[in-house]
């Protein structure tokens, strides 16, 4: 039951990151475009220091 | 099992018709949805701030990819260790193509190479949880 459930978890990450390439989802203008830039580099530090990366 | 089956072909055509089909523009050009480069190429000509723009897409790509496997990383890793390892391995090449990418953006240069660098790398990985998917399945008397 367990590995079912595991390869059923792995096969929606899958399908998650398909739809991530198709879903750019991100709506911006000049004026916002440097806050939002700094928002997703602080993402990027706290992802990485989760995954042990650099 | 029988699902899984079924599960697998359709990730198979999806991953043909759909990551396939866009892989190489996701970063930079036209796509359903719209990226903020061609957001920010409606509004200005600077190529600073296109630069910016095409920058953040990178950014968010990457974001976007490794904080889904971040919720995940658990499972790959209980089931394939060796895997979790090239995933990591990957995606701190992207994370180093990003600090290049800094340099381009501050050039006022959209580098679109490292773009379709970041999206190939994106499929490497696809294809190595595909291969996790299929050693749980084939595997799971022994766990």
């Amino acid at each position: 039951m367990t590995v079912i459930a595991d390869a059923a978890i792995v096969a929606g990450l899958i399908l998650d990151i398909i739809e991530m390439y198709n879903d750019k989802g991100i709506k911006i203008d000049v004026d916002t475009l440097q806050e939002r830039i700094a928002d997703e580099q602080a993402r990027r530090d706290e992802i990485n220091k989760k995954l042990g990366i650099r | 099992m029988q699902m899984n089956r079924v599960l697998r072909i359709c990730l198979a055509g999806l991953l043909v018709l759909g990551v396939a089909g866009t892989s190489t523009t996701v970063l930079t050009s036209c796509t359903p949805t719209q990226t903020a480069t061609m957001q920010i190429k409606d509004q200005t000509n600077d190529p600073y701030v296109i630069a910016d723009a095409a920058y953040l897409d990178a950014l968010k790509f990457y974001n976007d990819l490794a904080e889904r496997y971040l919720r995940y990383a658990p499972y790959i890793e209980r089931h394939r260790p060796d895997i979790h390892m090239q995933v990591l391995a990957i995606l701190r090449e992207m994370d180093r193509m990003l600090v290049t990418w800094e340099g381009f953006k501050d050039a006022g240069v959209v580098p679109n190479r490292l773009g379709t660098e970041l999206t190939d790398y994106g499929n490497i990985i696809i294809d190595l949880l595909l291969q996790v998917d299929n050693y749980i399945e084939e595997n799971g008397e022994t766990l």
